[in-house]
């Protein structure tokens, strides 16, 4: 018996001798820390920290629902990695009463549930809610996506030993693949190995995509980082067959729209705008251009609903370029701002629209330190915190 | 508590010293092995335990009574037959037997108020109720006298190892054994660790990687070419391979861990040349239940014929079919197999096809032709098997026979390597008991595969969010 053990473990020995320093890297690399750990650094902590693990999944449900429960948001921003780049900054003066939801749900079910959680009041009402209604957001899928319930909310990977294999084979990976053993972050500004070196969500919840601003300021021009082109051509990813929207999934939208009248939010929805290249690109594929136009005519629909709707533009309509998108489909968060400005100012006010000071954000989006990407006021936290190991 | 998991692993080192610990004590190694596997199975859902429990105990006395009895022997072999199909029945086929009956009372214009019921499948259902079953049929038939020790009995229908997802074993195989005493072998014990982590190999980093490019074919295949669907057909035939003969190798492992000889499930299905050839080596221990309590009683009425033989047939395949689930596609998959089975059996009247059939197993060209063919006719064929209605299998079909000669997404032929890589260790290992015998391997290399194996189960295995395809069933 004893002779099985010790020739079972010898075996296994090289298993067990490499777990443990990959663990201990991931530990260094503060991707082990748990959900609430990060909640309560980052209600806590009077700087910017940055939240984005490489190795674990980021659990965005638990973290932004975490995150919005603590905050007591009156305004919320909903919707998947497009509505992302709205950043407190642009809602002066509730810049502490607004959180960025953004990337927790994926298809209209996920907000369902958020009202849900609204309604059971284990989220604050908010004043304002401004939805991004993706095309994705709506179209048929074969499969359906899962949605947010209680288990889901409360699922933190850290907690579990099968994620920490899983972050493993990730690091080990990327070992094998960078040559390097140069993995540890030098700066320590947030929590994951891309949270440490301010990439990651904020505060507000919305992102800080430090990696394309800095590849920007060294090479200024728009690059598709999201590969949409490539993802649209080979039908993968958000860009599979069948391209027509799902009556399903709009009845579940319409059905929220109303309930949040009822729960008295006001409702901005956000048609995400979309790079030139991208645009052009897609208008030769007929079928999917058939489904986006039946997308975009949904503005109307919403409209002639009284909802408040900012359009669908692209940077060359918008008398912008596309190096005010940080890729195929998401904008740059000075775009964003100068969208949201547009909107602001294009309508009569009511309730907490009103109070928007706009001077300030007509400050903030032409601000002279602005680069098309970024408001830059990150780099300035990264100066003033020189947090460098 | 699935064999993938971490607490497997603790649950079974636990098991494996506190068993051992108790050497030359057989009552208590039984009962510590009952415990255990009500135990795990309690892990999944405890209020199954009533379930199984009940469910062995009416069937460990109403053996006796089948056994005893003269004048009522197929009163109580048919209660028992009733408890155990009945409870089947219900978890497993009841909504669909609703559904289907008020489909086709509604066709006829006839309204009516049946509903279906929201029942959760039991796991383990059709496995550990066919052991049953069998141990019922074998007393009345004269093959088996009942076993008078009731831990025994319990053991054999909730060993740990098998109660998921099989292997189905006999009672004349598996009650001796828990009756006798055993002893740490370590060879038995070695074997049974390598066949433990080969299993766990075939599961993690074969089945699970291929599960996600099965799952993008099946799931985009609206938008995918023919040659593209059918690479995903034939990644789901080895991914069902290689997750079931996973599943069964630790199940197989742990038993001879604890010094038991479970049935060999699996010889190497993928290289069969014949469709019954591919039967007899898949999935062995259903194909020889259902060949001995349905197939031979039905054939033996009228062995002459080929059209009843035919028939029997199909109707055992189907059966295997519908086993797996309550499904019309488990139907038309049991279906075309059965019609696979047609040539070979036309054979044992026709000299010339039967002297074709053998060419086509002694010739060398011929049989790589013929497993060539049966492995894509098999994998076309489990997209029934996969799809989860008639008309999604269908359309999978009908695109993929559109033979559109279209350049594979890189995401598909990213697997290749790695499913032919595993084919071709496979066929080298094809005669072995399982295929990580490697003991006439020289030295130096079987240390390496030593080694080889686990690590790439932690650097390549998935640990998130995969379990077994055959737990469902």
């Amino acid at each position: 018996m004893r002779r099985f053990i010790l020739k079972t473990v010898f075996y296994l020995s090289p298993v067990l001798l490499l777990i443990g320093p990959l663990e201990y890297v991931m530990y260094l690399n503060r991707e082990t820390v748990r959900i609430n750990t990060v909640i309560e650094g980052q209600i806590n902590s009077r700087h910017e920290l940055y939240y984005f693990k490489n190795f674990f999944d980021n659990s965005p449900y638990s973290y932004k629902i975490g995150m919005a429960e603590r905050k007591n948001a009156r305004i919320l921003v909903v919707g998947q990695s497009t509505v992302l780049q709205f950043t407190k900054e642009m809602f002066a003066p509730f810049q502490d009463s607004f959180y960025n939801l953004g990337f927790s749900i994926h298809n209209v079910y996920g907000l369902r549930s958020i009202l849900v959680m609204i309604e059971k009041k284990q989220i604050h009402r908010p004043d304002l809610m401004i939805i991004g209604i993706d095309a994705d957001l709506l179209k048929k899928r074969l499969v359906e996506n899962d949605y947010m319930d209680a288990a889901t909310l409360n699922f933190d990977p850290a907690e579990h030993i099968k994620y920490h294999f899983a972050g493993m084979q990730i690091l080990f990976k990327q070992i094998v693949l960078s040559h390097s053993l140069a993995f540890i972050p030098k700066r320590n500004l947030g929590y994951g190995q891309s949270g440490m070196n301010g990439e990651g969500f904020r505060k507000d919840g919305s992102l800080h995509y430090a990696g394309i601003i800095s590849n920007y300021l060294q090479h200024p021009e728009y690059v598709d980082v999201g590969g949409y082109r490539a993802m649209l051509k080979n039908k993968d990813y958000i860009f599979t067959a069948p391209y027509k929207l799902d009556s399903a999934r709009m009845r579940v939208l319409s059905e929220c729209l109303k309930q949040l009248k009822a729960l008295g939010v006001q409702v901005v929805l956000f048609f995400p705008p979309i790079s030139n290249d991208f645009y052009s690109f897609f208008s030769s594929d007929t079928k999917f251009n058939n489904f986006f136009n039946s997308y975009l005519a949904l503005q109307d629909t919403f409209q002639a609903k009284h909802f408040d709707v900012i359009r669908f533009t692209t940077p060359k309509r918008f008398g912008l370029t596309d190096n005010y998108m940080l890729d195929g489909i998401h904008p740059g968060e000075v775009f964003v701002g100068k969208l949201w400005y547009n909107f602001i100012l294009s309508k009569s006010r009511t309730g907490i629209l009103s109070q928007i000071d706009t001077a300030s954000l007509s400050r903030l989006t032409n601000s002279k330190y602005n680069i098309p990407l970024s408001f830059m006021r990150d780099t300035l936290v990264f100066k003033r915190r020189q947090e460098i190991r | 508590m699935s064999f993938n998991s971490f607490e497997y692993l603790f649950f079974l080192i636990a098991v494996f010293l506190f068993y051992w610990l108790l050497n030359k004590k057989l009552k208590a190694q039984n009962l510590f092995i009952l415990c255990a596997s009500y135990f795990f199975y309690g892990w999944y859902d405890y209020r199954f335990l009533i379930l199984i429990i009940s469910c062995s105990l009416a069937d460990y006395f109403l053996s006796f009574q089948i056994y005893k009895s003269k004048r009522f022997k197929l009163f109580f072999l048919s209660l028992s037959m009733s408890i155990n199909l009945g409870i089947l029945f219900f978890f497993k086929y009841f909504n669909f037997f609703i559904v289907t009956i008020t489909g086709g009372l509604n066709y006829l214009g006839i309204h009516n108020s049946l509903h279906t019921h929201d029942i959760i499948l039991p796991l383990g259902i059709s496995f550990f109720t066919f052991q049953t079953l069998s141990y019922s049929i074998d007393i009345y038939k004269g093959k088996l006298k009942p076993f008078n020790n009731v831990i025994a009995f319990l053991n054999f229908t909730s060993f740990f190892p098998q109660i998921l997802a099989g292997p189905i074993e006999r009672g004349s195989k598996m009650i001796p054994q828990f009756l006798s005493e055993r002893q740490f072998s370590y060879p038995l014990a070695t074997e049974g660790v390598r066949q433990i982590i080969y299993g766990l190999f075939k599961k993690m980093v074969i089945a699970d990687r291929l599960a996600v490019k099965v799952d993008y074919a099946f799931n985009n295949y609206t938008s995918l070419s023919g040659f593209e669907l059918l690479l995903g057909a034939m990644y789901f035939y080895i991914q069902i391979y290689a997750d079931f003969s996973g599943y069964s190798d630790v199940a197989i492992g742990t038993g001879k861990l604890l010094g038991f000889q479970l049935s060999t499930n699996f010889r190497t299905p993928l290289f069969a040349k014949t469709a019954p050839e591919a039967w007899s080596r898949w999935h062995i221990t259903l194909t020889k239940w259902f060949r001995d309590y349905v197939y031979f009683p039905l054939v033996s009425k009228n062995k002459e014929s080929t059209i009843w033989r035919i028939s029997c047939t199909i109707l055992m395949l189907v059966l295997i079919g519908l086993w797996h689930g309550a499904n019309a596609t488990f139907i038309i998959f049991g279906l075309l197999h059965g019609i696979y089975f047609i040539p070979s059996i036309v054979s044992r009247k026709w000299p010339a096809l039967k002297k074709a059939l053998t060419v086509l197993k002694t010739n060398a060209f011929f049989s790589a032709v013929s497993i060539c063919t049966i492995f894509t006719i098999a994998s076309i064929t489990t997209v029934f098997f996969r799809s989860p209605d008639v008309s999604s299998a269908l359309g999978y079909m009908h695109r993929m026979f559109s033979f559109r000669l279209v350049m594979p997404t890189p995401l598909l032929l990213m697997s290749l390597p790695l499913a032919v890589l595993f084919l071709t260790w496979e066929w080298f290992q094809k005669d072995k008991e399982f295929q990580f015998d490697i003991g006439a391997i020289p030295n130096p290399f079987r240390v390496a595969l030593y080694y080889f194996i686990p690590l790439s189960i932690l650097l390549m295995g998935k640990f998130i969010d995969q379990t077994f395809i055959y737990f469902k069933f």
